[in-house]
């Protein structure tokens, strides 16, 4: 392809492009005004002060304030009233839920690029923390989430309290567990390695069983969870993935042996070759040839293409 | 009789890989039995109807050649000339391309040299094998946490290491930096891979299935197919990745600025470098989980192929608008942090990049990790501790020396 031919085209093409993202709910919200400091690339050429009167304004629909929030992520915030501003609106119970959802997203945004939002960190948490009992269970959701990424203690005590009685659970247990997954403590182990054991709730098994992946004292249970052939099979590969880590020679015994069993399912032993190709010991498994001769016989048995592909790479990687 | 080749100055295979850009090649007859004066060769694609092609340059400018002639002295000496791929047909497989030398007048083929013109490809569209090979690379690079990718997390967190690679004029140098230090670790488990781009203004259903970077459960935990090493991707501690998409991954995309409407924000650094903004953070937040916060993004791993876009479009827009040379309207902090007209430690323009200087303490973070940039066999630059000068002419248009070594695929190299 000629450079040169490739631009005329492009240029032809960038030439005939929309500048701005399309917001009909904007168009002609606000008269054109003469004079006003236009952002670079906003909707309609709206100012970001402009689309804040829009956004901030109760007696307009609630999709023409949401459309306002999102143009103004196109532009470049310059004044810490326009934040707190914002702040405002996402603490606000009574504004539509529609548009503190889209504020949300704002904020979150603007932490990617705004030197101002540092100065209104504190007040953003102070605001999360606020918001973790809101009735929406989206907001609530984010705001702990958020927290949690931050490894905000006050919100890592009330997960912990949900988990324990789940009249005080602001989120399903595998999201409490997940949330709390961004800052794991060690004092947390006894409590997940419980939930792991007993819970009824598959979605949350799994979540204790990722965070599990570093608790040296969790690898019996890990093991006696995998080898359980009635268990779900996701559930049983997280089992291994985490052994890997805490037990390796223990992961490469059950694994190996997984791999060896026909009867067992062939996406678990699948995911046990895999295992053992990429992360197993590479010695161990260049001398093993029981387990090579046996997985020969794999290809063309009428299993599954996952297992198929897992015995092909297992067989390159021996070869190396 | 015969020649050898070497590419990017060395005759070792580890040399063999070039971008769009010229990659300064020599060639010499090495064995000239036969030979009774000067060698008219021919340089050429041993094929040119699979694998990547290649073009040839005897002076940097122009656009290259199909074939080129050369006349070689029989006392072995060296003849200069450059190498770069044919833009549009990249390599689909290591060591797919291969240069073929034959003498001129009888047609005898002097040299076989195989290499690979290695680019950055749009995720959406590489084959199961280039998919396969990346996150194999990706995987081995985590291990499971134990690995060097640990290092590319900490590099990338929040606090005070915020302020090194967000908010400021060197938003798009470092993160140009921290994707091409990855990339080469990648490359240094396999040389055959590259660091995709995810191309977020468009739907992308074969990057979110469970054979690439995972489909996301009602719990936003990543599923992957049974035999995928991603399976054990493990950080801080935890396994897995944490990801749920606001929009329909199979059939959408995020709500971000299109790559027109990206490139038509202006002219100059100052206001293109708004894009941090939207579709760079709107890209990040159009997700639930580790993508959406800055001090957690790097623990997915769409995390470099977004960024990959985003330098993507950085790079389209210096080919669009000639932007490799060091004046404001390339980058507008020309000198270093304390001079009159400055910014920010970090983001003047002969400003060492954290945390490749290693430098720690206020205003640098405590900590530096990852130690010095990663080298590469094809290329000098941009050095153990590059600085933000050494991101702008990242093909050598304006310094042949200065090509960092990578190109996208649908970024073409122009000379000015």
């Amino acid at each position: 392809m000629d450079p040169s031919e490739y631009r005329k085209q492009y240029e032809k093409e960038i030439a005939g492009a929309a500048e701005q993202i399309d917001r009909p709910a904007l168009k002609g919200v606000l008269p054109k005004v003469d004079g006003l400091d236009q952002g670079p690339g906003l909707s309609e050429g709206y100012s970001i002060s402009d689309l804040m009167q829009i956004a901030t304004d109760s007696s307009r629909d609630v999709a023409v304030r949401t459309a306002a929030i999102e143009a103004i992520g196109e532009g470049t915030i310059e004044s810490e009233e326009t934040i707190q501003s914002l702040l405002v609106l996402l603490r606000d119970r009574s504004e539509p839920v529609e548009l503190r959802r889209a504020v949300f997203t704002l904020l979150k945004q603007l932490g990617f690029q705004s030197k101002l939002f540092a100065a209104k960190r504190a007040e953003f948490i102070s605001v999360l923390r606020e918001l973790c009992d809101d009735s929406d269970a989206e907001i609530r959701t984010r705001a702990l989430e958020t927290l949690a990424q931050k490894k905000d203690n006050f919100a890592q005590q009330r997960l912990l309290e949900g988990l324990r009685d789940q009249g005080k659970a602001l989120v399903p247990e595998e999201r409490a567990l997940q949330f709390l997954g961004y800052d794991i403590h060690a004092d947390y182990y006894p409590l997940i390695r419980e939930i792991a054991q007993k819970t009824g709730n598959p979605l949350a098994k799994h979540e204790a069983i990722r965070l599990l992946s570093s608790d040296p004292e969790a690898a019996s249970l890990l093991v006696g969870i995998f080898r359980d052939k009635g268990e779900n099979a996701e559930v049983r590969n997280a089992c291994a993935a985490a052994l890997r880590a805490v037990a390796p020679l223990e992961f490469e015994r059950v694994a190996r042996e997984t791999a060896l069993d026909d009867d067992d399912s062939d996406e678990v032993r699948a995911a046990s070759i895999t295992g053992l190709t990429y992360f197993g010991n590479r010695a161990a498994v260049a001398r093993d040839n029981e387990l090579s001769d046996h997985l020969e016989s794999i290809p063309g048995k009428g299993k599954s293409k996952s297992l198929e592909r897992a015995v092909e790479r297992y067989k390159a990687r021996r070869s190396y | 009789m015969r020649t050898d080749v070497s590419i990017n100055g060395s005759t070792s295979p580890a040399g063999r890989y070039v971008s769009w850009a010229p990659s300064p090649c020599q060639i010499r007859l090495s064995d000239p039995t036969g030979a009774t004066g000067p060698v008219n060769v021919r340089l050429r694609n041993q094929r040119t109807d699979v694998g990547g092609q290649v073009v040839f340059y005897t002076i940097r400018s122009g656009s290259g050649t199909a074939e080129l002639d050369l006349i070689l002295p029989t006392d072995g000496a060296s003849v200069s000339f450059w190498a770069g791929g044919e833009f549009g047909s990249a390599s689909i497989e290591d060591r797919d391309a291969a240069i073929e030398v034959i003498d001129a007048g009888t047609g005898t083929v002097l040299s076989l040299t195989q290499l690979m013109v290695r680019i950055r490809k749009d995720a959406n569209t590489l084959t199961a094998t280039e998919r396969d090979r990346f996150v194999s690379a990706l995987a081995t690079l985590n291990d499971q946490g134990l690995g060097r990718f640990s290092e590319f997390r900490d590099m990338h967190t929040g606090g005070a290491a915020d302020d090194e690679a967000h908010g400021f004029a060197g938003f798009l140098p470092w993160h140009r930096a921290y994707i091409l230090d990855l990339e080469r670790e990648l490359q240094s488990i396999d040389p055959g891979v590259s660091l995709p781009y995810w191309r977020f203004d468009r739907p992308a259903p074969a990057l979110f299935s469970r054979e690439f970077l995972g489909e996301a459960d009602v719990t936003g935990n990543v599923r992957f197919s049974p035999d995928h090493p991603l399976r054990f991707w493990r950080t801080d501690g935890a396994l897995g990745i944490i990801r749920s998409p606001f929009f329909d991954s199979l059939n959408s995309n995020p709500p971000v600025r299109t790559e027109f409407q990206t490139l038509n924000i202006g002219v100059g650094f100052g206001a293109f470098t708004t894009m941090e903004g939207n579709p760079h953070g709107r890209a990040h937040v159009s997700f639930d989980g580790y993508i959406n916060s800055t001090g957690t993004a790097p623990r997915d791993p769409l995390f470099f192929l977004l960024h990959a876009n985003v330098d993507r479009l950085w790079a389209k827009w210096q080919w669009l608008n000639g932007r490799f040379d060091f004046t404001a309207a390339s980058f507008p902090f020309l000198g270093s942090a304390g001079m009159p007209g400055g910014t920010r430690i970090g983001h003047n323009l002969n400003d060492t990049m954290w945390p490749w200087n290693g430098v720690t303490g206020p205003p640098r973070p405590p900590t530096a990790p990852g130690g010095t940039f990663a080298v590469s066999q094809n290329t000098n630059f941009p050095g153990l501790r590059p600085i933000v000068r050494e991101m702008i002419d990242y093909q050598g248009i304006v310094d042949a020396a200065s090509r960092l070594g990578f190109d996208y695929d649908d970024v073409p190299f122009e000379f000015n």
